[in-house]
């Protein structure tokens, strides 16, 4: 494992893309985690005096229509971003997972109905669910996290599922029967690390999904709600300024696509880097 | 059968059938193991021998319960092993264990060497937390790595060092039957010598029965004292393994004899070659399984299933060539074999 994991490594640092999107993400979150020491102004403190201004060695992203600091929400809205992405990535990984992994493992019956379950759920376009929910739910961020998470975990289920079918035919996986391991414990210590791999990569990709979809529900007011700052919202609050303050919009733009973006090269790297016919079917 | 010989079998198999079925609307199904019957005394190490699809792999899984059989009997060690509800069948698999034949998917691949040997230890308890290690650089010595290998994964060992793995992980339960599928049919030549005494070694320490499950020849007459051969999801014939390869009756046992290369090129033999394929077991021959490829077949043995009859010192043999009332066949066969 030392040996792969570090030839994995090196391929992954290989690749420049993948690099450049690691080295954004990491220096996003530590934006986030410092928010509090990096950020110049108070998010909420609104001085009418100075809405609006243009980017300026004061304000480097300008003030919004309440005077507010667009650098500052921006470094705080980065902080609610990704604490909802990565609570719903979490929450969903970890259920796709459990579900994938008993489909397949233990299959006919549970997996036949589990399967249909999910076709059914795949059925539905992802965003209008989640408007569905937020719309009998109503907007706020906890809604956000059940809305986008009650689709996000099919994905994970359908590709834990086929790599546990695959794993499950392995041979130590009867041997470990043999040994009378009971089901559980399979699962546990031997189907679930194997399994790990393409769903790291998945979690990735994911996670730049994740934020879109919070970046899109907050833009149609359902998401965080003002005065938090978040992505979205701040998208939907500078739309009626875009023809004369442009940058209430374009620093939010470029920031959603950038760690989008970034979580994408990441992905890509990673899923070269893990070859899944040395990691997974091994 | 135990008390009749005055012998203790360690495992007796009786009639053991298992029926592979698919599809939903239209179920179609397949014999792959079709009534065999054989025992292991204790301590001894039975062959089952014959081509890729026959069936012997699927013997092995069955008897351990791995696979649930159709049909059948299997007593291991006076416990009727196919009546026991699953709680029961767990308390019992670590004295029946299994070799497979790919040593490299056999191993856990996330997990060090050390834990692998280690865990059947911790799964049981069997020896205490503090002597653990010990036992487990034990075990490593007896099957012949070095401790150093302990830290290391499966994938960076040759396949004859995983198949040690997989043999000190298994001793380290403590097993009094091992089914070997094929232990080192992916092995180098050299590998395999290696691995089969280090397999007569331990049997002789531990003292375990083995059903040995190989297509070589050569590997069965070396690692048992009786054997089997399975043509089609059946036994042909079977007794002690000196016997077979000295006196084989069956056909089929006779061409699978005649293939073995000989390391003398002096000497001149009669290769008997099988014409055409194995048969699907999906829709097996009438009457005699081997008919379509056997050179004495006779009428009867399109219509009637050959049952297996005991020629004497537990020699049995499924062939009408050698059933007791038609002698005419058995004096045809004798005259076409000296020729």
């Amino acid at each position: 494992m030392t040996l792969a994991k570090s030839r994995n490594m090196d391929e992954f640092l290989k690749n420049r893309a993948s690099v450049a999107g690691l080295i954004v993400i990491l220096m996003l979150i530590t934006a986030a985690i410092l928010a509090d020491f990096i950020a110049p102004y108070d998010t909420d403190k609104i001085a009418l005096k100075e809405k609006l201004k243009s980017p300026s060695w004061e304000h480097p992203m300008g003030t919004d229509q309440l005077g507010r600091d667009v650098l500052s929400r921006m470094i705080y809205g980065t902080r609610t971003t990704f604490e909802l992405s990565i609570l719903v990535v979490a929450l969903t990984s970890t259920f796709g997972v459990f579900i994938g992994i008993i489909a397949g493992y233990f299959r006919g019956v549970i997996d036949e109905i589990l399967m249909r379950l999910i076709d059914v759920l795949l059925a539905f376009p992802s965003i209008i669910l989640a408007l569905v929910i937020i719309g009998a739910l109503g907007p706020g961020m906890i809604n956000t996290i059940v809305a986008i998470s009650l689709v996000g975990w099919l994905f994970y289920a359908r590709v834990a599922r086929a790599t546990t079918l695959s794993i499950r035919e392995k041979e130590y996986i009867e041997g470990a029967r043999a040994m009378g391991c009971s089901d559980g414990y399979i699962c546990l210590r031997y189907v679930l690390p194997n399994c790990l791999p393409p769903i790291i990569v998945l979690m990735t990709l994911n996670l730049g999904s994740v934020i879109l979809s919070i970046a899109a529900l907050g833009y149609l007011g359902l998401g965080a709600q003002p005065p938090t700052p978040e992505w979205g919202s701040m998208l939907n609050e500078g739309r009626e300024y875009l023809r004369d303050c442009p940058w209430l919009c374009v620093f939010p733009g470029l920031m959603i696509m950038l760690a989008v973006l970034a979580f994408n090269f990441i992905g890509d790297g990673l899923r070269d880097a893990i070859d899944p016919r040395q990691m997974v079917i091994k | 059968m135990a008390s009749m010989r005055g012998v203790s079998f360690m495992l007796e198999v009786q009639g053991l059938k298992k029926t592979f079925t698919s599809g939903l609307v239209s179920k179609r199904s397949v014999k792959a193991v079709d009534g065999i019957s054989f025992n292991i005394a204790d301590g001894e190490t039975f062959g089952l021998v014959g081509e890729s699809g026959c069936g012997k792999t699927t013997v092995g899984r069955l008897v351990l319960r791995l696979i649930e059989p159709t049909e059948g009997k299997v007593i291991f060690n006076s416990i009727d092993v196919l009546k026991l509800n699953k709680k029961a069948l767990r308390k019992l698999r670590p004295q029946m264990q299994i070799i497979f034949q790919d040593p490299e998917s056999s191993l856990h691949p996330r997990m060090k060497i050390g834990d692998i040997i280690a865990e059947p230890l911790k799964l049981y308890n069997l020896v205490p937390k503090a002597n653990r290690e010990k036992k487990v650089l034990e075990l490593i010595d007896m099957v012949g790595l070095q401790p150093e290998h302990v830290n290391r994964f499966p994938h960076e060992l040759s396949g004859g060092q995983s198949q040690r793995v997989v043999l000190a992980r298994v001793l380290a339960l403590g097993p009094r039957f091992i089914v070997a599928d094929e232990p080192t049919s992916s092995l180098d030549v050299s590998v395999q010598a290696q691995i089969l005494s280090l397999m007569n070694t331990v049997q002789e320490e531990f003292h375990f029965s083995c059903l040995f499950i190989s297509h070589d020849l050569n590997l069965i007459s070396r690692m048992t004292s009786s054997m089997g051969v399975m043509y089609l999801g059946k036994i042909v014939e079977a007794g002690s393994t000196k016997e077979l390869f000295e006196e084989a009756r069956h056909p089929y046992t006779r061409a699978l004899m005649s293939a073995i290369p000989i390391a003398d090129p002096q000497t001149k033999r009669k290769k008997i070659v099988l014409e055409g394929e194995m048969p699907s077991p999906m829709n097996p021959p009438s009457g005699c399984r081997f008919h379509t490829r056997c050179r004495f077949k006779e009428k009867i043995c399109e219509k009637t299933e050959p049952q297996l009859i005991d020629l004497g010192e537990g020699h049995r043999i499924a062939c009408h060539l050698y059933a007791a009332e038609d002698k005419r066949l058995v004096i045809r066969h004798r005259v076409t074999v000296e020729i």
